[in-house]
């Protein structure tokens, strides 16, 4: 019987398809908008840094001026640079938090001055497209600069080389005498003669959660338009009910062998089937346009809590149904409701954004717990146990407005 | 087929439906005959299971309507009196969807639908959605909707309002054409001459009670061989009551203001009543006459006529 109903109310939005499909076209559009304005590649030019991650093992006074070098002039406002040590910053490149690493390596600067083959270690984040190639040119530059200067000072160094293995400081006269040389030397030997004594090894690292950052823009924001233009589809869905009602089709549902009870669960399933169809349809949309993606892991989340997704906002849904007694007022409660939750739960708005109480009342949103699950998903792959809180929140959600919007509802029809 | 004991329903304390009692005979078109707002519609409400009664009881093939379970609503079909269908599917579609619900499937479905669409005319639209209907093709159609699962009463709540005389006579065609096919039906109208054309026995209700109930005949005998005089006027509640006083065989129906209905049998004819009346100082606005039928039979219990 319920499988009847189904059907027919599939038939009637397939043959009435108009409003639907604008609601599902919303969150492109919205997203589109958004991306034009504050997107990765659109608005306003937005100052474009590359985080450079240094991990000096050497702690010497040639990798300090190597270090120094990328904190001068306009290189300065280009490479952010971030000294780490340990296992920092392999993390963070793991993480896709950073550009590039570059690995100065212990007895760099001995090596520089005993002239011995020195390795510089560069590992760059392959889901940036610009900054680590950047990076890397930079560190090349460098490197290649400070092999022409050892190679063209090598005398000079070789003299503070010892110097600085007697642990004697060389005379004034011998500084200066170093100084003349190393200034006659640059001026006369051409570099192509000399092969390099400072080489660049570069790595690329596989980040592990990260995609690109335009990816990220459009999966942050699909995730917003996607749960808010879903309460508003749900909520035309719920409609129907009024419209059956107003239409007398459901007078003479119950005059046959469909009960209330069973022409309410009817709507509660068509809701749910196609939300889960409007989100199965933004997100395969989504990838296709803005180049979302999920893995087979994500995917493994993201399918159960959709589900329990839907079923949560279809309690939002129905909830502002059960207490409207008129289409009237639920036309005017509706956009109400959902806005306000919709905003509160950062569809808008990122909550981060929001001021410090409003983040905290965040909380109370449905919607919330929707947008930070879908985007821990699609961001930070997270799986169902670390989104144990959001399924337990919109799941009690989803059983309590549910349950009482069906009571309410079929008490309200039977009156 | 269908047995009515004292059923009663209150809104608010209004009584709606007031001890209601009938009884309808295996394949009869009974009519159920009323002004707007007698209480038809809450008595059909109440029959076909939308309306819990406050008392009596109602009886369908012997069988407790409000406690006989779902099932029952299998021998019930019912055409409300708006059009309950869904305008974006095609008359197929609706038809299909409303006789899948009491379990038709396959070709028995398909057959049904055909002869349906035969029976009512619309077999060329069948593919057009109903939205595009006129309003006598969707009241065609409406009433195809309660007949899919072939049910044994079909209740009939005044189905040709607002709609052409074409139309209406269409509508008509296709009650008899139900009830030629051994369908029992309860009609309520408000048209007396639907009642007179189409039905075997009624009975009238006004106030939520049943005034008179039979065949036609048995109802026009209520009137008797008297005729129906409506004054409608000026003057004095006291003069219009002492017109009784000069032609012994007047009796007064109802005296409002500004409008009286008096009885007067066929045989004495109208002019002594004339005299009386100017006699009387009646500054008259309208004088109406109504033989005996089912239209002075009606005006004779509610002391109004049925459009009123």
């Amino acid at each position: 019987m319920i499988g009847k109903l189904l059907k027919k109310d599939a038939l009637r939005r397939v043959k009435n398809p108009g409003g639907f499909i604008l609601l599902l076209i919303l969150p492109f559009l919205f997203v589109l908008i958004v991306g034009l304005a504050f997107g990765p590649s659109g608005g306003k030019q937005k100052s474009f840094s590359i985080k450079l991650l240094i991990e000096d093992r050497d702690k010497s006074l040639a990798s300090q001026m190597l270090k120094f070098a990328f904190g001068q002039g306009e290189l300065a406002k280009l490479i952010l640079l971030q000294p780490v040590q340990g296992d920092t910053g392999r993390k963070q490149m793991d993480e896709g938090k950073a550009s590039a690493l570059l690995i100065i390596p212990a007895g760099f600067g001995d090596s520089l001055l005993h002239q011995k083959m020195v390795d510089l270690l560069l590992i760059k984040n392959p889901s940036e497209a610009f900054g680590p190639k950047i990076a890397e040119e930079t560190v090349r530059l460098f490197a290649e600069a400070g092999d022409r200067l050892v190679r063209i000072a090598s005398e000079p160094l070789a003299r503070i080389g010892k110097r600085t293995d007697s642990n004697k400081a060389p005379p004034d006269a011998e500084i200066a005498f170093i100084s003349v040389q190393i200034n006659r030397l640059i001026g006369r030997v051409s570099s192509y003669l000399i092969p390099p004594k400072i080489t660049l090894d570069v790595k690329t690292v596989s980040v592990k959660k990260r995609s690109s950052a335009s990816s990220d823009f459009y999966a942050a924001n699909v995730s917003r338009m996607m749960v808010m233009c879903l309460l508003f589809i749900l909520d035309v869905l719920f409609r129907d009910i009024y419209e059956e009602k107003e239409n007398r089709t459901l007078m003479r549902l119950r005059t046959g062998p469909v009960g209330v009870g069973r022409f309410i669960l009817s709507k509660m399933l068509f809701a749910f089937l196609s939300g889960l169809a409007a989100l199965a349809f933004v997100w395969t949309g989504a990838a296709a346009l803005f180049g979302v993606r999920m893995d087979a892991v994500q995917l493994f989340t993201f399918i159960p809590f959709s589900c329990v997704l839907v079923a949560a906002l279809a309690g939002i849904a129905m909830l502002i149904h059960a207490f409207s007694r008129t289409r009237a007022q639920s036309n005017a409660l509706s956009p109400a409701v959902i806005i306000v939750f919709s905003m509160l739960g950062g569809c808008m708005i990122p909550v981060e954004a929001l001021p410090p109480f409003m983040q905290k009342a965040a909380v109370i949103s449905p919607v919330y717990w929707g947008v930070n699950g879908l985007q821990r998903i699609t961001l930070d792959h997270a799986n169902l146990i670390q989104l144990i809180p959001h399924v337990l929140v919109l799941s009690s959600i989803a059983c309590s407005f549910l349950a009482f919007s069906f009571f309410m509802i079929r008490r309200k029809i039977l009156k | 087929m269908l047995s009515i004991q004292n059923l009663t329903k209150s809104f608010s304390g209004l009584v709606a439906v007031d001890r209601v009692s009938f009884e309808i005979r295996k394949g009869e078109i009974f009519g159920f005959l009323g002004p707007n707002g007698a209480g038809k519609t809450t008595t059909i409400n109440m029959i076909c299971g939308l309306l819990n009664p406050d008392a009596g009881t109602i009886r369908l093939d012997g069988a407790d309507v409000m406690t006989a379970g779902p099932a029952i609503r299998n021998k019930l079909g019912v055409v409300p009196q708006e059009v309950a269908l869904y305008e974006e599917l095609n008359a197929v579609e609706n038809l299909t969807f409303w006789g899948g619900l009491y379990g038709l499937r396959g070709a028995e479905l398909k057959k049904r639908i055909h002869d349906l669409l035969d029976a009512s005319g619309l077999a060329d639209r069948a593919k057009d959605a109903v939205k595009n209907y006129s309003g006598g093709m969707k009241r065609r159609l409406n009433m195809a909707a309660g007949m899919i699962h072939r049910p044994k009463l079909l209740l009939l709540d005044e189905p040709t309002v607002g709609i052409d005389p074409q139309a209406r006579q269409h509508m008509l065609d296709l009650v008899r054409a139900f009830s030629r096919q051994g369908t029992t039906i309860l009609y309520t109208t408000h048209y007396l001459d639907e009642a007179e054309l189409l039905c075997d026995r009624l009975a009238i209700i006004d106030h939520g009670r049943i005034l008179a109930s039979g065949t036609q005949e048995e109802i026009k005998r209520i009137v008797g061989e008297n005729r129906l005089l409506m004054v409608t006027g000026r003057f004095s509640r006291s003069s219009a009551e002492k017109m009784t006083q000069k032609i012994r065989q007047l009796s007064i129906v109802s005296i409002s203001e500004n409008n009286a209905v008096y009885s007067l049998p066929v045989q004495l004819g109208t002019g002594k009543f004339l005299e009386a009346l100017v006699s009387g100082g009646f500054k008259i606005d309208n004088l109406g006459v109504k033989e005996p039928s089912l239209d002075s039979a009606f005006i004779k219990l509610t002391g109004r006529e049925l459009r009123d």
